[in-house]
């Protein structure tokens, strides 16, 4: 799937092997550092490229078709040869911090465009100005919330998008129906009542995969924004530990109790929400691309439908009906590649109007640029709801070098304050939540030296 | 057969092989250097494998060495101790998770290494009698060890899941021992969960050990203890025991360090961000190191974990050995 699930399903082995590993990169790289190419100039034919995508749409298989059949295309029209591996989410940020390290590894890298501005607080990476900008068709070609989230604040651009996506509600038109709901719910209170009206024998309100670290910090971030407590303040220091994402919280993670309408064994790992809707088990879930992921676990697109996701109202103060970050990923092209002028071609390549067009719809992700929008395959009504959430309610996640760290320990904090839910049936108390969020934000602070 | 050695092999071969009587041998044939040189391939990739990384390891443990500073990680600015202060710092965030993660990895460690030993113990003890279906029984207890750790865990997960887990399946439906199906992998049950999962994984490799072991023993001993009336609980209290003493002693080693380091365990059960009951230190450090990208820390703790460990293990040596090792010692 497209959302960064760098924390579910995989083995590394990492302990005190795995610390040292990158010190062992990073020896190994005393001889092999290579003085970065950013001036060649010759002709690009005859070059190879290797590239580091990450998996999409259903898996290794189809991204790796996928791909290869696209890279011939590109070698067709510039004489570039592209070396293409297929990274998993649960290795590709080592492997993307052992590239930095070593100066080493691909020459143009997918990332989870969340990681943009941790990783361009390490350095390794091309910086997107205008001129390099201009090499690849121009800012001007991209969706601009997409184009948001590419680096450090105020800073050159150092990754540019390739495939978009955002959360969005699915429901169960039959269940919706039987249950005489006339349209899916807009705001929070709509979606527990209809929830509750849903809720039957063996049938959920709503499957949410309560155990996922990274998802949870996204629910942290929408939660914020819609309640008008942004997880950093205007100086980019962590925030979240107030009163404000409390309550906005205590909605989200009530859902997962007695009274709530989501089954509390989806807070275990190992939940799979999008089956459950599947399978009928709940009547709607949230979650990144999910039309594409439903239809391939075999529900037919005319069974459900795809709706905004629903925000507070009135709004507190402050708050903005902001309904997702800007999910998706980026391209980034290595700083000290020796083939810089070769690998911007294979990022102009990427992001052209054909290979948008082709790529994103296999994959079920939603186009970067613009013209790709007018193609009739991106004309349905899934897409044009995915597109406005896109365009009009989503803000890209915090863009503070901390971001990564953010992730792995507010997120980690609301999943257990989801599985407490779950486990005594009862959402713990503002103040409980408040100082849990206090307990994360002072370990990101102690541990990131609050940058 | 004809004569092997033809006479081009005498001239060109022999003489290589042993040099002609009368010239000085080598240097590197002096007994004193050749078996150096023999070892010299095996000791330099031991260094390159083993100890640089682990040098490179303590080295990272006094820098700064963040997402900031790793690209350019040879500038790195030095820390001195600030990552062991931090880390052994109670009263802050950092070393009170590192405190609570030891208070759970060393619970783990004792349950898993008691049940271990005693299921493999038992085990062996039981396989080597003859017995027809032995050779069968072994190898499916050998099972969970050939298993990539892995898959099992990740069945352990699907048994372990509250709704649909064969284990409350078994426990409410089955047994009826449960009124209703507990979580078992959120809360304080994750900690149990864990340890069942651990030692279903770990008890084959100290049967493997331990049943070499037990073979070995000579039968005359038992023959003789039979002759003087002794009762099977007695043989094994005094006869199999003190015989696999020493492979006893090493596989509590190994068992010990390898599940007080344990990651796949809780990091194939609960993913990145386990309940705080089953986080043992491993995945602590994993996830300061790795999720937040503070590898200077994050080595400041291995560090740490080292230094541990090898206290234990120097103590556990010293007092288990028995006179006769003293003295070779």
């Amino acid at each position: 799937m497209i959302s960064d699930k760098i924390s579910s399903r995989g083995l590394r082995r990492r302990s005190l092997a795995g610390v040292t590993a990158v010190a062992a990169a990073a020896v190994v790289a005393l001889s092999a550092c290579s003085g970065g190419g950013s001036g060649d100039s010759g002709p690009v034919s005859g070059q190879t490229l290797t590239y580091w995508a990450t998996l999409q749409g259903t898996g290794a298989d189809q991204t790796q078709k996928t791909l290869t059949a696209e890279f011939k295309k590109f070698t067709q029209q510039t004489g570039v040869k592209v070396k293409l591996e297929v990274i998993p989410w649960t290795t590709l940020q080592t492997r993307i911090l052992n590239a930095v390290t070593s100066n080493n590894g691909a020459d143009v890298m997918e990332i989870g465009n969340t990681w943009a501005p941790s990783l361009a607080a390490s350095g390794g990476f091309l910086e997107f100005t205008p001129k390099v900008l201009d090499q690849i068709g121009g800012q001007s070609k991209f969706v601009q919330t997409s184009f948001a989230e590419n680096g450090l604040p105020n800073k050159t651009p150092m990754s540019v998008p390739v495939y978009a996506t955002s959360y969005s509600l699915a429901y169960n038109k039959a269940d919706f129906a039987a249950a005489g709901i006339a349209k899916p719910p807009a705001t929070w209170d709509e979606l527990i009542t209809d929830g509750r009206k849903l809720t039957t024998a063996g049938r959920y309100g709503i499957a949410l995969d309560g155990s996922n670290a990274t998802d949870a910090s996204h629910w942290a971030f929408i939660l914020g924004e819609q309640s008008g407590s942004p997880l950093y303040n205007s100086s980019g220091k962590p925030d979240f530990a107030n009163q404000k994402l409390a309550d906005a919280l205590t909605t989200y993670v009530g859902l997962f109790g007695r009274n709530g309408i989501a089954n509390p064994a989806n807070a275990q790992n190992g939940a799979q929400p999008l089956s459950d809707f599947a399978k009928n088990k709940a009547a709607m879930t949230i979650g990144q691309g999910v039309a594409t992921s439903l239809t391939q676990l075999g529900m037919d697109a005319s069974q459900f439908g795809i709706a905004q996701v629903p925000v507070f109202s009135p709004l507190p103060a402050g708050g903005k009906p902001i309904q997702s970050h800007v999910a998706g990923i980026n391209l980034v092209v290595r700083q000290s590649t020796e083939h810089q002028k070769a690998a911007l071609e294979l990022v102009k390549f990427m992001t052209s109007q054909p290979e948008q067009v082709a790529i994103n719809h296999i994959y079920g992700t939603l186009p970067v640029i613009t013209s790709a929008y007018d193609d009739p395959q991106f004309q349905d009504d899934t897409t044009k709801v995915y597109r406005e959430i896109l365009e009009n309610h989503s803000a890209p996640m915090p863009l503070y070098p901390s971001e990564s760290q953010m992730e792995t320990l507010l997120g980690g904090a609301v999943t257990s304050l989801i599985a407490k839910t779950a486990s005594t049936g009862t959402a713990p108390s503002t103040s409980a939540i408040v100082s849990a969020l206090t307990d994360a934000q002072k370990q990101l602070i102690a541990s990131t030296g609050g940058q | 057969m004809a004569n092997l050695v033809t006479d081009d092999d005498r001239r060109t071969r022999l003489p290589r092989l042993s040099p002609a009587r009368g010239t000085k041998p080598g240097w590197w044939q002096n007994p004193k250097v050749m078996p150096f040189l023999l070892v010299a391939p095996a000791v330099f990739f031991e260094l390159l494998v083993h100890i640089v990384p682990m040098v490179a390891g303590v080295v990272m443990a006094f820098y700064h060495l963040t997402v900031y500073t790793i690209r350019n990680w040879s500038n790195a600015p030095f820390a001195g101790l600030a990552n062991f202060r931090v880390s052994v710092d109670i009263s802050g965030p950092v070393g009170r998770g590192l405190l609570d993660s030891f208070l759970v990895t060393v619970p783990y460690t004792l349950l898993v290494l008691a049940f271990s030993w005693v299921i493999a113990t038992a085990a062996a003890v039981f396989l080597s009698v003859e017995f027809k279906g032995r050779s069968l029984l072994r190898s499916l207890f050998l099972l969970p060890y050939a298993l990539p750790a892995f898959v099992g865990i990740m069945t352990w997960t699907f048994m372990f899941q509250k709704d649909s887990g064969a284990i409350n399946h078994l426990l409410v439906d089955d047994l009826h021992v449960l009124h209703s199906g507990p979580f078992w992998l959120i809360g304080s049950h994750a900690f149990w969960a864990m340890v069942v999962t651990s030692v279903w994984k770990t008890w084959p490799f100290a049967f493997i050990m331990l049943l070499a072991a037990v073979q070995g023993v000579p039968d005359e001993l038992y023959e003789a203890a039979v002759m003087d009336g002794a009762g099977m609980v007695r043989q094994f209290w005094s006869i199999t025991l003190p015989q696999i003493r020493q492979t006893n002693l090493i596989v509590v080693l190994i068992v010990g360090i390898g599940t007080f380091n344990d990651f796949n365990t809780p990091f194939v059960m609960f993913g990145s961000a386990p309940p705080k009951s089953a986080e043992p230190i491993s995945m602590y450090i994993y996830s300061n190191a790795f999720g937040q990208w503070n590898f200077g820390l994050g080595s400041a703790m291995s560090v740490l974990l080292l230094v541990f460990l090898a206290i234990i293990s120097f103590v556990y040596l010293r007092s288990t050995r028995t006179g006769t090792e003293a003295v070779d010692a």
